[in-house]
């Protein structure tokens, strides 16, 4: 947009403020100029037409003798003047100085007035003196008028682009000047800056080269703002990220020194009361049950260090055919549930798997721990298994009465990403995908209100002997 | 599908299934023992081998030793594993009989009444010790909730159970009548297991297939023709009678002339373990310490020269979860005293098996003799060395021990005092307690220690010496069979439904 409105606007304002009145002046002093010139112009006509009509007439009156009859034909003529509109003139018409009729078509002829003489030979030689006396009235009063007209038209006009220029500016350059108010206020928010270092000029030469220039300011802020902001958020992510990885470093640490402080607590019980103890039955008891303890604890701490090491180092699987429904059985017994939780097992299928099972009995107990927790000490968990492809099983873990949201869901494999738990390190879930990865398989979570969450893992089917493809089978020659 | 078959089955005269499987029996050669297929009298693994082909239980062992549902469809647990319901899937006993949960309560219930071996192992049931001697179902925490779901009540958590279940001693039997757990089992009696006894004489028995079982090979036998007594399985393998072999070490020229007609071998038996047994009654513990020191495990295994052969450390197979290692038994041999005491031990053995190359008693007598200190060799026949262990009359055996099921404890249960089967002389209400209180344990891997301290605390007895694991006994199969799973836990733990005729 190169031409503005409100320069144009302004310029109309002042333009028609400052040459108002001269323009009435002028006009009207044109106006009586012109009356003037048309009236004398008239006059001269009127003049001229009289005298002719009246040496007319006189030249016939002096063929015929009858002077009378130059009278009556004046006045004829003077009635015929008035009808065309002539009437605001007198006329005395004299033959050697001495009037001999006279024009009178209105009356009194109101100032100004303009006197013309015209002289004439009559055939008889005496000389016909025609004076006219004509009103300029009319024409002044005609031109004035539409002076007035004019100057009122001006009036109307100078007031309608004030109006105008009131409106403009109430309706359309105030928001927009508020507009460009607002757009440098924006900019300079975005840009964490004054309206000032976005070089937004409030005085310009108008307030749409303002917009422009603000609304330029603003883009380039928010250019800059843009890449700031990506920096910003990066940075931001990245200081949460290390936050969030110190903090897990720092729970880690809890967590492992809490777990390595505990199997030495029960050793150390343990080592007092076996010094204190003398008899042989009730030494070999406390043995056993300290050292199952501490076995447990130990057990624990060394599942921790396993997550952490395996958290980071590459994965040798060292894989063994087993059975789907001992390693099921294996992972609900290594956990501990209330009694009021409930374990349901649908597993119909005879498979085998290949699989490292320590490892995935850690991911299995990762899940049931983690289901455990969610359900609170009650409700279902369920073992469900069915074959997806010959050569994969689909095992899956539901818990009833907890749900995961959706945008969680997408989250749960994710290093240190922990929502709701009281302890952990929030690499369970991490790990476990990696395991079930590193054996070929795929691991998901479906989480519904109504049923619950459920954890599903694909792993490989191992080599079977019975039941199986001939080929697949195994002979040996005897030895 | 599977139900049509089995209705189609039931309700004809001649079972289609088993007309289409005449043409391919395999043929069973077992010496002279007294054969049951009750399974709650069964003492041999012969009987086990006829009773898990005839008979099933809510669960199962694949070949390998895995567990797997059988008669049961699903299942839940329950009170912290104090409570379990089972549903049964649909199916029938061989002559047609649906078979419900009151078979279920029936059958349990008979292993308590009968006394059982395997009741040792599942004591944990609920009023499992009140039941035998009230004998009234209402005691048993065994429940039929519904004709297709049983309630089975535990007086603790048990993280065997299923496995003790799987057990062929477990096996749902078709028990009716107002008094459903007394009497005998006929030898004919229909099973829920693929094969139906239609002959059983003192000489021959004949199963025969009558269902198809979804661990069926692609040709499995469709009949099982079982001699027993006569001559040895080996003459009858080599006069081409016989399709299986698995008791015994062959010389290298029996080997190969199995080899050139056709015979292979599959892996079997690593879970069979040799021991000797001492009587504590007849031996004194200077004695048994001596003998238990002297008796170097690794050397046997080593004279044995068998690759599948490995030595016994603890009485838990070498690979079953809970084994002892070398540095147990070495600690174990530390703690005694290095002398020789004077006198005299009678070492009974089965005399060796024409073509067996390896003679337990005979490194045994070498190892052990020294001055002063004397081994005499006693043989006997099979029968006769069963009624030795079992009445506890002998004074030095040689034995033999498979797995009933696939853990650790089926074999510590042996060493529960209360038991007939516990032909170990092992009597320690200490031992019992820890039984007890290992199968408490939910954890499987707090449960294998603990199974490592009983060991430790049986064989302080010095009643046993592990001797060694694995199959010293080939699995050797005739040319007339093309295939048979890995059966680690031997001949008598495998579904012969799995085996491949030709």
């Amino acid at each position: 947009m190169n031409k503005d409105l409100m320069p144009m606007v302004a310029l109309l304002r002042r333009s028609f403020r400052a040459s108002v009145v001269p323009f009435v002046v002028g006009l009207i002093i044109l106006a009586a100029a012109y009356s003037g010139w048309e009236g004398y112009h008239d006059a001269q006509r009127t003049t001229a037409l009289v005298a002719g009509h009246a040496t007319a007439v006189a030249t016939a009156a002096i063929s015929s003798q009858d002077l009378l009859s130059v009278q009556r034909e004046i006045k004829r003529f003077g009635d015929a003047l008035r009808d065309d509109g002539h009437a605001r003139m007198t006329a005395d018409i004299s033959i050697d100085g001495a009037v001999i009729a006279q024009l009178r078509p209105s009356g009194d002829v109101r100032p100004p007035t303009i006197d013309l003489v015209r002289k004439s030979q009559l055939p008889n030689g005496r000389e016909l003196i025609v004076t006219v006396e004509t009103s300029l009235w009319g024409s002044v009063w005609r031109w004035l008028a539409i002076a007035m007209t004019v100057s009122l038209a001006g009036f109307g006009m100078m007031l309608a682009s004030d109006v105008t220029h009131r409106l403009f500016v109430h309706r359309v350059v105030d928001p927009m000047l508020d507009a460009v108010r607002q757009v440098a206020t924006i900019a300079s928010r975005v840009d964490v800056a004054t309206a000032e270092d976005l070089d937004v000029p409030h005085s310009s030469v108008s307030e749409v080269e303002d917009m422009v220039v603000a609304v330029r300011c603003l883009v380039s802020a928010l250019e800059r703002h843009r890449h700031d902001a990506a920096a910003a958020t990066k940075a931001l992510v990245d200081r949460e990220r290390e936050n969030a990885r110190n903090e897990a470093v720092a729970r880690l640490t809890q967590v492992l020194a809490h777990d390595a402080r505990k199997p030495m607590s029960h050793l150390k019980i343990m080592l007092s009361m076996l010094a204190r103890e003398s008899d042989p039955q009730r030494f070999r008891t406390a043995v056993g049950r300290y050292a199952d303890r501490v076995e447990e604890s130990m057990a624990r701490f060394d599942a921790l260090v396993r997550d952490v090491l395996d958290s980071g180092a590459s994965l040798a699987l060292d894989t063994r055919d087993v059975s789907l429904i001992d390693l099921v059985m294996s992972a609900r017994y290594a956990t501990q549930t209330a009694d009021s939780v409930t374990f349901r097992f649908d597993i119909s299928s005879v498979a085998r798997l290949r699989i490292d099972e320590q490892r995935i009995l850690r991911v299995l107990g990762n899940i049931l721990d983690n289901a455990v927790q969610a359900m609170d000490g009650r409700g279902v968990i369920t073992f469900m298994a069915q074959p997806t492809r010959s050569d994969m099983i689909t095992l899956g873990i539901s818990n009833s009465g907890t749900f995961i949201p959706r945008e969680d869901l997408d989250k749960l494999f994710t290093p240190f990403f922990t929502k709701g738990k009281r302890s952990g390190t929030g690499l369970g879930l991490a790990i476990a995908e990696r395991i079930v990865t590193a054996h070929g398989g795929a691991i998901w979570c479906e989480s519904d209100a109504s049923i619950g969450t459920t954890f599903w893992m694909t792993l490989p089917s191992a080599h079977c002997d019975w039941g199986c493809k001939p080929e697949e089978r195994r002979a040996a020659d005897i030895v | 599908m599977k139900l049509g078959v089995l209705m189609l089955a039931s309700a004809t005269a001649v079972p289609a299934y088993a007309k289409e499987s005449h043409m391919n029996p395999l043929r069973i050669a077992l010496p002279d023992v007294e054969l049951t297929i009750d399974p709650h009298a069964m003492e041999d693994a012969y009987s086990m081998l006829l009773v898990l082909q005839v008979h099933r239980g809510l669960f199962r062992y694949s070949p390998e030793g895995d567990v797997l549902p059988d008669l049961v469809e699903s299942w839940e647990e329950r009170d912290g594993g104090r409570r379990y319901l089972f549903r049964l899937r649909d199916a029938t006993f061989s002559d047609g009989t649906k078979i419900t949960s009151v078979h279920v309560v029936h059958s349990l219930a008979r292993i308590f009444e009968r006394g059982a071996s395997i009741g040792a192992d599942i004591e944990a049931i609920k009023g499992a010790k009140t039941f035998r001697s009230t004998k009234r179902l209402a005691d048993l925490g065994v429940r039929a909730v519904s004709t297709r779901v049983v309630e089975l009540e535990l007086e603790r958590p048990s993280s065997l159970i299923l496995k003790q279940l799987a057990a062929a001693d477990c096996a749902i039997l078709r028990l009716d009548g107002d008094s459903p757990v007394e009497g005998t089992l006929p030898a004919t009696a229909p099973g829920a297991g693929p094969y139906k006894v239609t002959t059983w004489g003192a000489a021959k028995i004949i199963l025969e297939k009558w269902r198809p079982d979804h661990l069926d090979s692609e040709a499995p036998p469709a009949h099982i023709e079982v001699t027993v007594g006569g001559k040895s399985a080996l003459e009858q393998a080599l006069a081409d009678t016989n399709d299986v072999l698995d008791w015994d070490v062959l010389d290298e020229k029996t080997t190969h002339s199995l080899k050139t007609k056709g015979w292979r071998a599959y892996v079997t038996d690593l879970t069979l373990e040799r021991f000797v047994i001492l009587n504590p009654a007849r031996i004194p513990l200077e004695v048994r310490r001596y003998l238990f020191k002297k008796t170097d495990q690794q050397a046997l295994a080593k004279a044995v020269g068998k690759s599948s052969v490995s030595p016994a450390y603890g009485v838990i197979p070498s690979g079953v979860p809970g084994a002892l290692d070398a540095k147990d038994m070495e600690a174990l041999k530390a703690a005694i005293p290095t002398s020789t005491p004077k006198g005299k031990v009678r070492l009974q053995h089965i005399v060796g098996t024409p073509g067996a190359s390896f003679e337990f008693s005979a490194w045994l007598k070498a190892a052990w003799e020294a001055p002063g200190f004397e081994v005499e060799l006693a043989p006997l026949d099979h029968n006769t060395l069963l009624t030795d262990m079992f009445k506890g009359t002998g004074e030095a055996l040689i034995g033999g021990k498979g797995l009933d099921y696939f853990d650790g404890y089926s074999v510590l249960t042996y060493f529960r005092s209360s038991y007939d089967s516990n032909y170990f002389h092992v009597k320690s209400p200490a031992i019992d307690a820890e039984l007890d209180a290992a199968a408490t344990i939910l954890d499987p891997a707090l449960r294998h220690r603990r199974y490592r301290a009983i060991q430790h605390d049986i064989l302080r007895e010095y009643t046993v010496i592990p001797l060694v694991f694995g199959g010293y006994s080939a699995g050797l199969w005739s040319e007339r069979v093309q295939h048979v799973p890995p059966h680690p836990g031997g001949l008598h733990t495998l579904p012969l439904e799995t085996v491949k005729m030709r």
